[in-house]
């Protein structure tokens, strides 16, 4: 009995060792958000239109998921991209600390993967804003067809 | 310029009339099978679902007028593919996927696959030889 109250013991105290690691995932200057997107100067439209030619599939699901949500939520995500891009690094590396510490807003809730194609990937990230000013910033973009 | 594109004209040709070889495997009931298929004798491979999206926003894109014309996809495929993949299946890939996934769009490729019409002779230059008077 003693050997098994040990083990529960011994248990919790490595789960407390482990606890300070996860808290210890503070935001970085490459994450959540990949450093090439808290740093680009191209629009949410400009990022879009170069991921349909850099990452097509990645782009195709993107939208297919984007048109399979109600149009709150896909004003939602236009009005957030809208805002993130309009600010300048320092706000953006703010806002990607808040990703981290915060449990997250009404629309993450609704679509969590709302910012997929901005956010989630470093290397669609690194693709996209190699290309993107090479774009123009066509907010057509979001009505592009989810079906090929 | 002229170079490259007289190179993709050729494999536009190819793309064209070569597909007899992938009509002679038989034909599956799942068009992303068959265009699997066909893509192996070509020598191109890699993941079924992802050559089968490909293949399909080649068309999409053709649909959408987002690729001017059939250089502009081919060019799009060539970088969706295989670093090492070359220009000729870049436009085999096309050739199978029109012929699979949009046959609608299948005359742009044809078109570009004619034979250059050959030019008029030109008018001989400069005044008329005393024959000619």
């Amino acid at each position: 009995m003693l050997g098994k109250a040990s083990l529960v013991a011994a248990a919790i105290s490595v789960a407390a060792v482990s606890i300070p690691a996860v808290a210890a995932a503070d935001a970085t200057d490459d994450y959540p958000i990949p450093n090439r997107i808290l740093r680009t100067t191209c629009t949410a439209e400009q990022i879009m239109a170069a991921a349909r030619d850099t990452d097509p599939v990645y782009f195709e699901r993107y939208m297919i998921d984007y048109h399979n949500h109600n149009p709150d939520v896909q004003r939602a995500t236009r009005d957030k991209m809208h805002w993130f891009f309009s600010m300048d690094y320092a706000g953006r590396r703010q806002y990607s600390e808040e990703l981290v510490t915060s449990l997250g807003d009404p629309l993450t809730g609704a679509w969590p993967n709302h910012a997929k194609l901005f956010f989630n990937n470093k290397g669609v990230a690194a693709h996209t804003t190699d290309v993107c000013a090479d774009y123009p910033s066509d907010p057509a973009i979001w009505d592009y067809p989810a079906h090929w | 310029m002229r170079g490259k594109r007289l190179i993709s004209t050729v494999a536009a040709v190819c793309a064209v009339t070569v597909p007899g070889l992938g009509l002679a495997a038989p034909a599956n009931a799942d068009p992303d099978t068959d265009f699997y298929n066909e893509l192996h004798t070509y020598g191109i491979y890699g993941q079924k679902d992802y050559n089968a999206w490909i293949g399909k926003l080649a068309c999409k894109r053709l649909w959408m007028h987002t690729d001017a014309d059939v250089y502009k996809s081919s060019e799009w495929i060539l970088k969706q593919l295989d670093r090492e993949s070359t220009t000729a299946q870049a436009w085999q890939f096309l050739g199978a996927a029109m012929r699979t996934y949009c046959p609608d769009q299948l005359p742009l490729l044809q078109n570009v696959a004619q034979p250059p019409e050959a030019a008029p002779a030109a008018a001989p230059a400069g005044p008329a030889l005393p024959a000619e008077r």
